[in-house]
């Protein structure tokens, strides 16, 4: 068992949509959830060793999500 | 918490963490996103996934009795349990699993205020570790319908003076400008809201840390668009968990007492033949 650590959420617009982007560290892993806005509901998630990989992974997911 | 008319449905997250090892404590995650669970929850709650263990699987429902006392019994959860419910997105499928329990009589059944949100932002212990409970045995009681609206409740509380129709979602799918959220797939075939609904957008009743706002602000949300106590509320969204949330809202915390969640939503309004349907905000 261990703490989240880094907890942080960034608004960003993808394929115009406003989404936030949840990530934190669990342990050895970053994870993160990309969200719409408004209800809020998970649009994409991935992990990955850094904030980086794991952020870049769930946007790229989205991405495809929100592709008109 | 202190102010809310029924503020012992309401933990914080820090009488969960004194709490979560108490025997007679169950704590359990509901998801929107029910992969989340798996990526670190509270050490020693359950996972309850809203999308084949919360619902009937074959016929569009809620769960039925004896599939709830099923998930119960093996979720180590006896009558006398206490159950804690938090999820993600401000605790929309916690109020879901919470509206459903009390149509089975759970008695001691409480939301963590906050949810998943605050629980990770205050960096609080987590594990990946899956919970294995003991299973034993719970008995439901008869289901209490009167916490759920049906399609011709809904029928008739359109333009009744002493009902109130409550549309949660957001005012891009209350005006039909959109048909559902970006990114999810239950649609319907027509955008917009049943007749005389007021637009009361959940996420109005939360702070920026996802928990409950104080009960004036909450009165005055609902006050405002003619949504009082003395009237008959049937809350509704698109599938019926937003609508479980505000339902929460207005029935626990604010204390209304004839309060309705219609889980048909609009996913079943948006796609009747020739149902009323208002558009525009």
């Amino acid at each position: 068992m261990s703490n989240a650590q880094d907890y942080q959420v960034d608004d960003r617009r993808i394929n115009g949509v406003a989404v936030k982007i949840t990530s934190y560290r669990l342990g050895d892993a970053y994870y993160c959830q990309v969200a719409n806005a408004d209800p809020g509901a998970t649009i994409a998630r991935a992990d990955g060793a850094t904030r980086r990989q794991a952020v870049d992974a769930a946007i790229s997911k989205a991405v495809k999500q929100l592709s008109p | 918490m202190a102010d809310y008319a029924h503020a012992d449905t309401l933990v914080s997250t820090d009488w969960v963490n004194e709490h979560k090892n108490d025997p007679n404590v169950a704590i359990v995650e509901v998801d929107v996103d029910t992969e989340a669970y798996g990526q670190g929850h509270i050490p020693g709650a359950i996972g309850w996934n809203w999308q084949t263990q919360l619902c009937d699987t074959v016929q569009r429902d809620i769960i039925s009795q004896a599939d709830l006392e099923k998930l119960l019994g093996n979720s180590s959860i006896g009558n006398d349990t206490t159950i804690i419910l938090y999820g993600d997105n401000n605790n929309w499928f916690a109020a879901w699993a919470f509206w459903q329990l009390k149509i089975y009589g759970h008695q001691d059944v409480r939301i963590m205020n906050g949810g998943r949100k605050k629980w990770l932002a205050e960096n609080r212990e987590l594990t990946t570790d899956a919970a294995s409970p003991t299973p034993t045995t719970y008995t439901c009681s008869a289901p209490d319908n009167t916490l759920r609206a049906m399609r011709r409740q809904v029928e008739g509380a359109m333009g009744a003076g002493n009902a109130a129709l409550v549309d949660v979602r957001s005012p891009d799918e209350f005006s039909g400008k959109i048909l559902s959220p970006p990114g999810l797939p239950e649609t319907c075939q027509r955008g917009g809201h049943i007749p005389g609904a007021a637009n009361i957008p959940w996420a109005m009743a939360c702070n920026e840390d996802g928990t409950f706002k104080p009960v004036d602000e909450l009165n005055k949300i609902y006050e405002d668009k003619g949504v009082t106590a003395d009237k008959d509320i049937i809350a509704y969204c698109r599938i019926g968990e937003r609508s479980s949330h505000s339902w929460f809202v207005l029935k626990y915390l604010l204390g209304f007492p004839n309060v309705s969640n219609y889980d048909g939503s609009w996913t079943e309004w948006g796609n009747l033949v020739a149902a009323p349907v208002q558009r525009g905000s």
